[in-house]
């Protein structure tokens, strides 16, 4: 689990994931066939990417050559690009819900593992200045060990914090564990 | 009786659809049987610049006007269902682009101010017209929204979260998309061929549809008629590129392979295969090299695309219901376009309908750009086969 700063949707996302796998004592390098998904949210989806595609395209006389700016109006584009990284074979889809919390994909993500779908999940949330993962799996799965229970994990979800105090929360769990 | 379930213990009671064929499972169902297409020339906006002026448009849809494509759609596949769907259901719609044909709108009459978030807005409008109370949640996976959105809801029901979900999902052919599509040379110049030795790309389709998604228990508590059963599903990754499969089809033999464990079965059991078959050259190509990878026989292969056109995120919900009725009728509808089969394909896809002999069991996979593949495996219930 980790809270960074910086700019860039994508780049955001691919560094938290990262950073969340290396605080979770894993390895965070580009490993082949890593039965990984991703699930990830944010408050506004891709409009920003198509409010910069659709101008691009007006502006060029209805034509446009920026094959990239067209793939990141897909929601999901920010999370595969981190999937192709780091070789993440497991579900990796972008999922929002009215009341923007990060219950909903953690729970999801819950559900991924139990029924088979991959050993480990990364669920959290990318904005354009900060990013939040949670790498969830069986505790057997974690050599650092983990940091709290999914039961436990949802109440501060639950409790409307944002990333910075959120990420707090859990580093307090993290610090009366030790 | 033989239980027939899986352990997702997910059913499917009610569904309907709307392509370019029209409103009804019917109409497209006899349109594919008839071997003629649904894609036609496009008028909703100037194709000048694109490679293709072939789409598969709903017909009677205004572009541009107040309501957006997809809110018009939802209304004609919701209209005189009240009662049909229980109001305590839970909501997860599916969707790539929702409604991108008012941000265009917007956009082209230089208004300053943009929605800031159209998925919610959209959600709030589908639960108002299915009547739901729920505020729901947008899944978008590229092209396997919908099939991933079923299978997340069967994950919900197996983990009793919930014993009733509303399953939706839609996508328009808008400029905006079109645009993109073409931008990344993806259709074909002429209606699109799936598994077609001369195919060359995908025609864009528009669709709605929506399937209600049940536990068992609550089905046959409200006596509701069982139209299939979730046996299982599988989701994976190519990891690999964003734009394209992997063309040995190992990210989606994953996927089937996980599907196939999670319904208890073997490669032998599937007896029908309902392929993403988009009709460019590499997904066709990948799916077949993955089907002939994980099945020793040859199965029967289709693909509906070369009647209603690639419906985006809506693709597998709406392949889902044509799934079902091929399993119900015991009649594999024919790939409709195809004229010279692709020598990979051959034995397993053709252009004309047959029956369906054995124990059915359908198979099907879609996958879409960031590499992501879905597959689920459906049945009848035990009662429902003949």
């Amino acid at each position: 689990m980790v809270f960074i700063g910086g700019l860039g949707f994508s780049k955001i996302t691919f560094n938290a994931i990262g950073l969340a796998l290396k605080d979770a004592g894993m390895n965070c390098q580009s490993i082949p066939g890593q039965d990984i998904g991703i699930i990830g949210t944010n408050t506004s989806g891709c409009v920003n990417s198509d409010i910069d595609y659709l101008n691009n395209y007006l502006n060029a006389g209805r034509n446009s050559y920026q094959k990239k700016l067209f793939i990141h109006t897909m929601p999901s584009s920010f999370l595969s690009e981190s999937a192709i990284y780091y070789k993440f074979q497991g579900p990796v889809f972008y999922m929002t819900m009215l009341d923007r919390s990060l219950a909903g994909a953690v729970k999801i993500a819950s559900n991924m593992i139990e029924l088979g779908e991959a050993s480990i999940m990364l669920a959290g949330s990318s904005e354009e200045e900060n990013s939040l993962y949670f790498v969830l799996g069986r505790g057997a799965s974690f050599p650092r060990g983990i940091v709290c229970d999914i039961g436990k994990a949802e109440f501060i979800f639950n409790r409307n914090l944002n990333f910075p105090e959120m990420a707090e929360e859990f580093q307090k769990i993290r610090k009366e564990k030790n | 009786m033989r239980n027939t379930l899986s352990k997702l213990n997910a059913v499917i009671t009610s569904c309907d659809m709307l392509t370019a064929y029209g409103l009804g499972t019917e109409l497209c169902w006899n349109g594919l049987l008839s071997k003629k297409t649904a894609i036609s020339k496009l008028n909703r906006f100037d194709t000048f610049p694109f490679k293709t002026d072939y789409a598969a448009i709903v017909p009677g849809l205004e572009y541009l006007k107040n309501d957006s494509l997809s809110a018009q759609m939802f209304k004609l596949l919701f209209q005189g269902k009240k009662g049909l769907i229980p109001e305590d259901s839970k909501l997860i719609l599916a969707t790539i682009k929702g409604e991108i044909d008012l941000l265009e709108k917007n956009i082209l009459e230089k208004k300053d101010e943009y929605p800031k978030s159209g998925f919610n807005s959209m959600l709030e409008k589908l639960s108002v017209t299915a009547r739901i109370k729920d505020g729901g949640m947008i899944i978008s996976s590229a092209c396997t929204s919908s099939s991933a959105a079923i299978a997340i809801a069967g994950a919900m029901i197996q983990n009793s979260e919930c014993d009733s979900i509303l399953v939706a999902a839609c996508d328009c052919v808008s400029e905006f998309v079109f645009a993109g599509f073409s931008l990344l040379n993806a259709l074909d110049k002429f209606p699109a061929k799936p598994f077609d030795r001369n195919r060359n790309g995908l025609t864009l389709g528009e669709g709605a549809g929506f399937i209600l998604i049940m536990s068992e228990s609550r089905a046959k508590k409200e006596k509701r008629k069982i139209l299939g059963v979730i046996k299982g599903f599988g989701l994976s990754n190519d990891a690999s590129h964003m734009l394209r499969p992997s063309l040995d089809g190992n990210g989606l033999i994953i996927a089937v392979r996980k599907a196939l464990r999670m319904a208890e079965i073997n490669e032998e059991n599937i007896n029908l295969i309902s392929a993403h078959g988009t009709g460019t050259i590499y997904n066709d190509k990948m799916e077949m090299n993955a089907f002939s990878k994980i099945f020793e026989n040859k199965k029967p292969v289709y693909s509906v695309k070369g009647g209603i056109g690639h419906t985006m995120g809506a693709a597998g919900l709406i392949e889902t219901m044509i799934a079902l009725k091929s399993l119900k009728e015991s009649i594999i509808p024919p790939t409709v376009n195809l004229e010279d089969v692709d020598e990979e394909a051959k034995g397993w896809v053709s252009a004309c309908e047959r029956p369906l002999n054995g124990d059915r069991t359908v198979l099907l996979t879609n996958s879409g750009f960031g590499g992501t593949n879905a597959a689920l495996i459906l049945s009848l219930h035990d009662l429902d086969k003949k």
